[in-house]
């Protein structure tokens, strides 16, 4: 792919800019083009090195991440930053032993290193130890609570492990620090549908409808919506009145109706299904 | 006589979704013809498995989107039955069937309209680019009702249809980034737009 020096600049900044992980198209960029002009680049290379180097580790490109960790080092001697990064090189070479040592004397020696204490977490998620990886999280997240990424982390170590209650209080947490974000309650919305009980349900049910409140164009949020109210409705547990059964029926073709106001988006497969729905909720109320 | 017999799309859908997200778990189901109800139910021939659905990349624990997507499969593949289940583990060395996948594969198989039904483990220390092996590995659920033990099927079990053709092709499509193409469910909920049933793809693929 033949692009431009400025066009690939103005990619690999959008790419560090939205946090996409899109490791190969870097590397790709950087090895094509960018490399061979770095004197053009001004002090934007440093942020440019670190980019390629995390994601030639990530893609095993191992020459093109020594060729950036090289100048780094060169530039910035005796920082902790490039000290984490070659433990990280250890790490992507599989000598994981080596890279704990020193996460470990660096988390020892400045106890407000915290992306050491992640890296940590990290080795041990990718020797395969949930168990000790969610204890060592945990531990961290009593020091830096306010850590979002380890909250979500933390959840989706605990849904690995199929603990659903623990995995919802991550997200519990994430929401009263960011009760706007429609992303935490969907999330939060699908753990408690997924524990399956009446209650869950219907919590799940009302953590759906706060995220379509919240963004109306999230399609999980709308088709957890249409499912948690349907299964509502159909729920045969004594303690749900009759009337809250209907008031989930009705709100599942609300739901419904609603759906096609996006219709510009929707293709004619999705408009079977919603048929097909409307047809099993109209049969669930029949029976009721 | 094997049991089943893979066709080259369905092995490069697999492999391709893997090689797209490989630094997370991905899960996707496996399709085969309905046979037609005058057909004698033969349970020596084997079973085509002529496609995949790629699922999901991120959280396969979750239970909602799964089952709107395997409505959303029933729905469009009309002639066709959810036979089995594939997942690529999240860690290079992880090369066991358990957890999750297991019980999502146990429910297919409970509903599968077919004699018998696939597990697919893709192995990811056997995926390269030089493609010189099928890397995916096999399992069935044991006979025996109440265990929820998967038992390995040997590869002479699973035949792939042209396998040396399906490797070149695998190989040629690997070369050429042809998973930044592939649309599983998870990417068509991001942007409804985009077609999950990999149908141009699918073209590239047969050609």
């Amino acid at each position: 792919m033949d692009l431009g020096f400025q066009k690939a600049c103005a990619e690999l900044k959008r790419i560090r800019e939205e946090g996409v992980r899109d490791s190969e198209r870097v590397v790709d960029l950087w090895c094509d083009c960018v490399s061979r002009y770095t004197n053009r680049l001004g002090d934007e290379k440093w942020a440019l090195y670190e980019q390629v180097f995390i994601s030639a580790l990530d893609c095993g490109r191992l020459e093109a991440a020594d060729a950036c960790l090289v100048q780094l080092s060169r530039q910035f001697p005796n920082s902790q930053r490039i000290r984490r990064y070659e433990a990280m090189r250890l790490e992507a070479e599989d000598n994981l032993d080596a890279a704990t040592e020193i996460y470990k004397k660096m988390s020892e020696t400045d106890k407000l290193d915290s992306l050491s204490r992640k890296r940590l977490v990290a080795v041990l998620k990718a020797r395969g130890r949930s168990v000790e990886a969610i204890k060592e999280l945990t531990s961290y997240l009593k020091d830096f609570c306010t850590d979002f990424e380890a909250w979500l982390e933390l959840s989706e170590l605990y849904l690995n492990e199929c603990d659903y209650k623990k995995a919802a209080f991550c997200m519990e947490e994430l929401i009263l620090s960011n009760p706007h974000h429609h992303l935490y309650h969907q999330r939060y919305a699908e753990i408690k549908y997924t524990e399956g009980t009446t209650e869950s349900m219907e919590l799940a049910k009302s953590y759906f409808a706060q995220a379509v409140r919240l963004n109306p164009n999230n399609m999980r949020a709308l088709f957890g919506l249409l499912l948690a109210a349907g299964n509502c409705a159909s729920s045969t547990n004594k303690s749900s009145t009759s009337a809250s059964r209907r008031e989930s029926a009705r709100l599942a073709q609300w739901r419904l109706l609603r759906l096609p106001s996006g219709i510009e988006l929707l293709d004619r497969k999705l408009l079977n299904l919603l048929l097909l729905t409307v047809v099993i909720v109209v049969t669930l109320l029949a029976v009721m | 006589m094997s049991q089943f017999l893979v066709e080259p799309l369905a092995v490069a859908k697999i492999v391709l979704h893997a090689c797209k997200y490989p630094h997370t778990a991905v899960n996707g189901v496996l399709l085969a013809e309905k046979p037609s109800p005058d057909s004698s139910n033969s349970s020596s021939k084997p079973i085509v498995i002529c496609n995949t659905v790629p699922l999901f990349h991120s959280n396969l624990n979750l239970a909602p989107m799964l089952e709107a997507a395997l409505m959303q499969i029933e729905a469009t593949y009309k002639n066709y039955a959810i036979v089995g289940y594939y997942q690529a583990n999240e860690l290079l060395n992880d090369a066991s069937p358990e957890g999750v996948g297991a019980h999502i594969y146990q429910k297919i198989a409970e509903n599968c309209p077919l004699p018998r039904s696939l597990y697919i483990l893709v192995d990811n220390k056997a995926i390269d680019r030089k493609c010189s092996t099928i890397p995916l590995i096999y399992y069935q659920r044991k006979e025996a009702g109440q265990s929820q033990k998967l038992e390995r099927l040997p590869n002479s079990a699973v035949a792939i249809d042209d396998e040396e053709d399906c490797l070149e092709t695998l190989a040629n499509l690997l070369v050429r980034q042809a998973y930044r193409s592939l649309v599983d469910f998870d990417n068509h909920l991001d942007d409804i737009g985009l077609d999950w049933t990999n149908s141009r793809l699918a073209e590239q693929i047969r050609n």
